[in-house]
């Protein structure tokens, strides 16, 4: 024992370490196994988990000094830890959400309801830029838009898990949370013989389900269009291609046949496609209907979409629900489609566009966060404590020439978990992106993609601009206080452990 | 499979081929030269320039062909289109694109041998550590070879990776045949024995794999014209040209589906050889000179006829957009 964690602090709330140096319940058995490494051996681990990403080719794209270079995806070896009793809430608050979004397009692009009954203003709808009017009286199959959600969730000093915001358009980073697990456990072995962490490798399936779920045929074909080999997520497509059998396509292997049906260009001759799951966003995915300049999508897409020839998903138009405007509004929406209470919080948001909270938010930009509504990756956002006078004048002169498209919220002390630095470990903010799948039926990944900034003080956790990730194990523990062992059931001892279950469970 | 993936699995392996050709022949030649006078050196060094077809690309850059000049430039130059780094980086592009539909241990084994590659090209192609260097690039071949048997399945794919490995082998046996030949200027080959002569055709045996396989197929003493005719007419040896084409033409067969014109115009090739006068050949450079150039045209138009049956038409594979923000939520 080296007793690093009694001289461990968060400037917060800390996921795995208490504020007294204790380790929280679910993580007890990661705290005391890491406590028990010493450094040489800590660093070993860490240089054999870069040497496993190297290998298996885990990298991510980006795009400097005119070239496209593969990066190595940044790993940490901490896992982040979530005791499974909050994760089963948390679990439930994300598919009540991606319910009611669903609920929530599929009305805008048909009978606008929410819009007549007056709890969204229609100016709101009619300035969003990614309402796509092509979409209007489309039915796609179980009246769902948002197929693959990526939410991303962060805690507060206080311990509030809150939404941050949905990506409902082409969300990334799923791969990286399956090769997490396998990194770990090539790195870290003995960890999971000595916790209960529950498997994240559903997914792959559950997503090929909820895929073919979209097509009335039995078998049906399905392909992954990504924009190519140079798009910083590549990696990401050609591993989830694999996973669920598809063929990983781009615009130009794809054409419309005479009948209006998708067909790819294979060896043995033209191929339907029924079902495509694109990672190309809306505005490139029909050069007829949308960017003409597009080199990525295929002709007469949107038509074959519209007649119900084919599946895609998500959606074209699912974006609508992306705007950080919308995003304040989802609790009401909520509300409207399913009559319950949201299970997991909104931050709270100051929307520009109406005069009492524009003016809050320009009084106040110092302790906000600004954000404009329709940007990710971290792009074009203002966090007020960490930022110059000049760049508040600058975001002040934005909010007023466009407030519609401004948000302000405040800027909450995210939590953080132990990294191992060059330091040992140090505290590092951290945020959650579980993916939430709708077709047929929900399902939610087992925790998600924890990333982390790996810079002290910093809150970008974009792997774009320096951020990394951890595997994350969502722990059952029982009520004795640890995480419970897990072993392989013998006759003898079966009933008196499920007993045991069952009390820890109470 | 797509066409468009068909086509990056044919040049991915049709790389590897090459990269392992490369590396096979500048060891070997390596060895033998060790064995040589110095004059003889420099001829045998611009030699291999000779067989990657780059002497002109070869004298703009470099004065004189030594050791230290060729080596660089088969291995390590980048503006040599043939050079090993060449073929490495090749490879990883055409295995971006192909990635989804090669089983993950064998994405892995060539990854890593592209790192390999890229990671020792510079310090280790002098002359302590070439060896070794090169040693290890063709042993993690082999296990990719290995790999591939073991672990794909003999679907479209594993015939694209055959006729890629197949066609580029058969291309690398004909040059390496053609320099050679012609390297031997002064004496017409003869069926007596010449000490030197023996040990330059044992090393075009060693560069091809072949060595031992002649001796114990052949049972003669080595000699040019029965190197010759093992080479280019034997139907077992793997890197035989008549193997290569025989291994061909089974996969256009099974490819099936519009192969006509690919197996037209390989039964040509298939001809030309077997209609072949070696005996006669091998005792003039000058005619035998012409008869491997027939040759590679003639390999160039089968080529051209499978690219034409499987892969994408040509005017559409243009060059790749470069979009990195089109995704945006990262």
């Amino acid at each position: 024992m080296h007793d690093r964690w009694k001289r461990y602090t968060s400037p917060g709330h800390d996921e795995l370490i208490a504020s007294d140096g204790k380790p929280r319940p679910a993580a007890a058995a990661v705290a005391t196994y890491l406590d028990r490494l010493d450094d040489t051996e800590l660093e070993a681990r860490r240089d054999a988990a870069n040497q496993i990403i190297s290998q298996m080719g885990i990298t991510f794209t980006v795009y400097m000094d005119g070239e496209n270079i593969d990066r190595e995806w940044p790993f940490d070896i901490v896992p982040r830890v979530i005791d499974g009793n909050e994760w089963r809430i948390v679990e439930a608050g994300l598919k009540q959400r991606l319910e009611a979004l669903n609920l929530f397009i599929d009305d805008l692009y048909n009978d606008q309801r929410i819009v007549k009954d007056g709890t969204l203003p229609k100016d709101l709808l009619d300035s969003s830029v990614n309402f796509r009017p092509e979409c209007v009286g489309v039915h796609p199959p179980h009246g769902v838009w948002a197929h693959i959600c990526g939410s991303d969730l962060v805690r507060d000093a206080d311990g509030t898990l809150y939404v941050l915001e949905d990506n409902l358009r082409v969300p990334s980073g799923v791969s990286y949370m399956l090769e997490n697990r396998e990194i770990m456990k090539r790195t870290l072995p003995e960890l999971f013989r000595e916790c209960r962490i529950q498997p994240v490798d559903d997914y792959t399936g559950n997503l090929a389900r909820t895929l073919a779920s979209l097509s009335p045929r039995a078998d049906p074909v399905l392909c992954v269009l990504t924009p190519g080999v140079y798009n910083s997520a590549y990696f990401e497509h050609a591993f989830l291609a694999q996973q669920i059998g598809a063929e990983l396509v781009e615009g130009r292997d794809l054409f419309i046949d005479d009948d209006g049906y998708v067909n790819a260009r294979m060896v043995h001759g033209p191929r339907r496609i029924d079902v495509i799951y694109r990672r190309v966003d809306d505005a490139f995915i029909d050069p007829d209907v949308f960017r003409e300049d597009s080199t990525l999508g295929v002709r007469g897409l949107m038509q074959a979409w519209t007649s119900g020839k084919v599946a895609i998903a998500n959606a074209p138009g699912a974006g609508v629900a992306d705007d950080k405007v919308i995003y304040s509004y989802v609790p009401d929406i909520i509300r409207y489609y399913l009559d319950s209470e949201p299970l997991i919080a909104n931050v709270p948001t100051w929307r520009c566009e109406r005069k009492d909270e524009r003016e809050h938010v320009l009084a106040n930009l110092e302790s906000l966060v600004v954000k404009p509504a329709n940007e990710s990756g971290g792009y074009g956002m203002l966090i007020g404590p960490h930022s110059t006078a000049a760049e508040r004048e600058d975001c002040a002169r934005r909010v007023k020439a466009d407030p519609r498209n401004y948000i302000g919220q405040p800027t909450l002390d995210i939590s953080t978990t132990p990294t191992l630095t060059d330091a040992g470990f140090a505290a590092r903010h951290v945020d959650l992106r579980p993916f939430v799948l709708q077709g047929e039926s929900i399902t939610v990944t087992t925790g998600g993609l924890t990333r982390v900034a790996l810079v002290e003080g910093s809150l970008i956790v974009n792997s774009s601009q320096g951020g990394g990730s951890k595997d994350t194990w969502i722990v059952d523990i029982n009520h004795e206080g640890g995480a419970s062992q897990s072993q392989s059931q013998s006759q003898g001892q079966s009933q008196g452990q499920r007993q045991s279950q069952r009390q820890g469970t109470r | 499979m797509l066409s468009r993936v068909a086509e990056n699995v044919f040049w991915l392996s049709r790389y590897l081929e090459r990269a392992e050709g490369t590396a096979r022949l500048v060891n070997t030649q390596d060895k033998m030269l060790m064995d040589l006078s110095g004059e003889e050196r420099q001829a045998g060094w611009q030699s291999l320039v000779s067989i990657a077809g780059m002497d002109t690309a070869f004298s703009s850059l470099a004065h004189e062909a030594d050791e230290e000049s060729v080596t660089r430039f088969l291995l390590a130059d980048p503006k040599n289109p043939g050079s090993l780094i060449n073929a490495a980086n090749a490879i990883r592009v055409n295995l971006r694109s192909s990635r989804d539909t090669l089983p993950q241990v064998l994405y892995e084994r060539i990854n890593g041998l592209c790192g390999y590659i890229r990671r020792h090209i510079d310090s280790d192609i002098s002359t302590s550590k070439r060896q070794h260097f090169l040693s290890e690039v063709e042993h993690r071949l082999l296990a990719i070879t290995g790999t591939i048997e073991g672990s794909l399945s003999h679907d479209i794919g594993y015939l694209m990776v055959r006729m890629g490995g197949l066609l580029e082998r058969a291309d690398m046996t004909s040059r390496v045949l053609d320099v050679r030949a012609s390297s031997l200027p002064s004496r017409p080959m003869s069926d007596e024995p010449i000490a030197s002569d023996e040990r330059e055709w044992m090393s075009v045996l060693r560069s091809l794999s072949a060595y031992q396989m002649f001796r114990l197929h052949m049972r003669r003493p080595i000699n040019g014209p029965d190197v010759l005719a093992f080479l280019m007419l034997d139907a077992d040896l793997p890197r035989a040209y008549r193997f290569c084409l025989d291994h061909l033409g089974t996969c256009i067969e099974q490819l099936g589906a519009n192969n006509r014109e690919a197996l037209d115009a390989l039964g040509r090739l298939q001809r030309q050889l077997t209609d072949a006068q070696l005996t006669t050949l091998a005792r003039d450079a000058v005619a035998l000179h012409e008869f491997i150039d027939s040759l590679q045209g003639g390999l160039a138009d089968a080529a051209d006829a499978i690219a034409d049956a499987y892969f994408p038409p040509r005017e559409e594979v243009e060059e790749e957009e470069e979009d990195t923000n089109i995704e945006t939520s990262t």
